[in-house]
């Protein structure tokens, strides 16, 4: 496990989603859904072509009705607790979860260890 | 069937407002634009047509995630329009509307359109380079570099369609409508040129189950490499998310930048794309990322080396 805090809670209200790059790479790695309640994290990547990002905006995932996450590459809609491509060129297909907690002072925290690329095994 | 390219698309979106303000910050000029939806054109006046995704004006959905509802081309004269009307008229219902344009489906159930064509003409110069030996490539004492150059779209270039049978639809456009394929890579699909073109494509297929069918990308020509990768580092100053490039294609030789969008597909900047004519021999090579591209690049800040000021001075460490 590798857990790191990425924000307070307080950042992302009831509704939002925001896009976060813990590796620095240039573009988002995961996002962070609070959402009926509920918080999920995903990483920012669409079984479609297997690459992401999905937003057309920094942290824009929502659909036009913001009942959905959105793959903006080409459309695919995902539920947004569930992560399953609801419509779409990977429908039934899902989006890949990460571990998420929140911290004793209400912080967000991510297990980011499915994101590290693993090392290549010494012969 | 003298087509000479695209006129516009036209797109039924979810969010209107978002959509209007990616196309305007892409580089498209707003025409007649309202929360009902618009018109934005590039300087030749091809265009991207935004409409709420519940207009009834608009044809029928493909009932996938895709959003466009239209891709309409642009043909020389009445008289093709009138051929058109006819080898389409012998198999399905091609509407004709009291502006001389015809409607219909192709045989993936894309709807299609056709109008005269009514380009303006471009006056944005091409790119120009010197090189040793050649002569001037511009003119003695023009600067090239300009920060605040327009580095707007030019002209609609190409759209790009994932279809379920390739095949098929391919030989719609080159036995109905007298496209040719200028290329092809294999395992995705044909480049299809219309008649009254010389550009490498103005229409790609992509072989793709059922449930995929609509727009993968559309994209405008710009004035060239620089003006291309001046609007997508701009664009990507302003938060918008790159997919893929800048790079250059082979096949056709175009330049790309892809973006992701909220028309449910990628939208590109393209420049610099091959011309051909009847003399030349289509090539097909398997599908591959080294089949599609001569190289790729990716954006990151401005950045310089020299290292950090030296000890004493203001933002030294």
């Amino acid at each position: 496990m590798t857990w790191q805090t990425l924000c307070p809670s307080t950042d992302i209200p009831e509704g939002q989603v925001r896009g976060f790059d813990p590796l620095g790479t240039g573009q988002s790695a995961l996002l962070v859904l609070h959402w009926q309640g509920q918080w999920r994290a995903w990483q920012d990547w669409c079984p479609h072509w297997q690459t992401g990002p999905m937003a057309w905006r920094r942290h824009a995932y929502w659909s036009g009705d913001r009942q959905a996450l959105v793959c903006h590459a080409h459309g695919a809609r995902f539920d947004p607790l569930s992560g399953v491509c609801t419509l779409g060129p990977c429908l039934g297909q899902s989006l890949r979860p990460l571990a998420l907690r929140l911290g004793a002072q209400g912080q967000i925290e991510v297990d980011l260890a499915p994101l590290i690329p693993q090392p290549e095994p010494t012969p | 069937m003298n087509i000479t390219g695209l006129q516009e698309l036209v797109f039924g979106v979810d969010d209107v407002a978002a959509c209007s303000q990616y196309l305007i910050d892409y580089g498209l000029t707003p025409v007649q634009a309202d929360a009902s939806g618009g018109r934005f054109e590039a300087e030749d006046g091809t265009a991207i047509v935004l409409r709420r995704q519940d207009d009834p004006s608009l044809p029928a959905g493909l009932g996938t995630a895709s959003m466009l509802r239209q891709t309409v081309y642009g043909v020389a004269d009445a008289a093709t329009l009138d051929a058109i009307a006819a080898e389409l008229g012998r198999d399905r219902a091609v509407l004709r509307q009291p502006d001389g344009s015809l409607h219909t489906v192709d045989d993936m159930g894309f709807a299609i359109g056709f109008v005269r064509s009514a380009r303006r003409p471009v006056g944005t110069a091409n790119e120009s380079v010197n090189g040793p030996g050649q002569g001037a490539g511009r003119g003695i004492n023009h600067v090239a570099v300009d920060e605040a150059a327009p580095a707007r779209p030019l002209s609609l270039s190409h759209v790009v369609y994932f279809v379920p049978d390739e095949a098929k639809a391919a030989a719609f456009y080159t036995q109905r409508l007298g496209f040719r394929e200028t290329d092809r890579l294999l395992g995705a699909g044909g480049f299809l040129q219309p008649a009254g073109s010389l550009e490498h494509h103005c229409l790609f297929m992509i072989q793709t189950p059922p449930f995929m069918k609509g727009v993968e990308h559309f994209t405008f020509h710009m004035s060239g490499p620089t003006a291309l990768l001046q609007a997508g580092y701009r664009f990507t100053g302003k938060g918008y998310e790159s997919f893929w490039g800048p790079g250059r294609h082979k096949f056709g030789s175009n330049w790309f930048w892809y973006f992701n969008s909220p028309l449910g597909c990628h939208v590109e900047y393209d420049a610099d794309m091959d011309l051909h004519d009847a003399h030349w021999q289509p090539r097909a090579v398997p599908m591959s990322a080294d089949a599609s591209q001569l190289f790729l690049f990716t954006r990151r800040d401005k950045w310089a080396p020299g290292g950090p000021p030296p000890p004493g001075q203001a933002g030294a460490h």
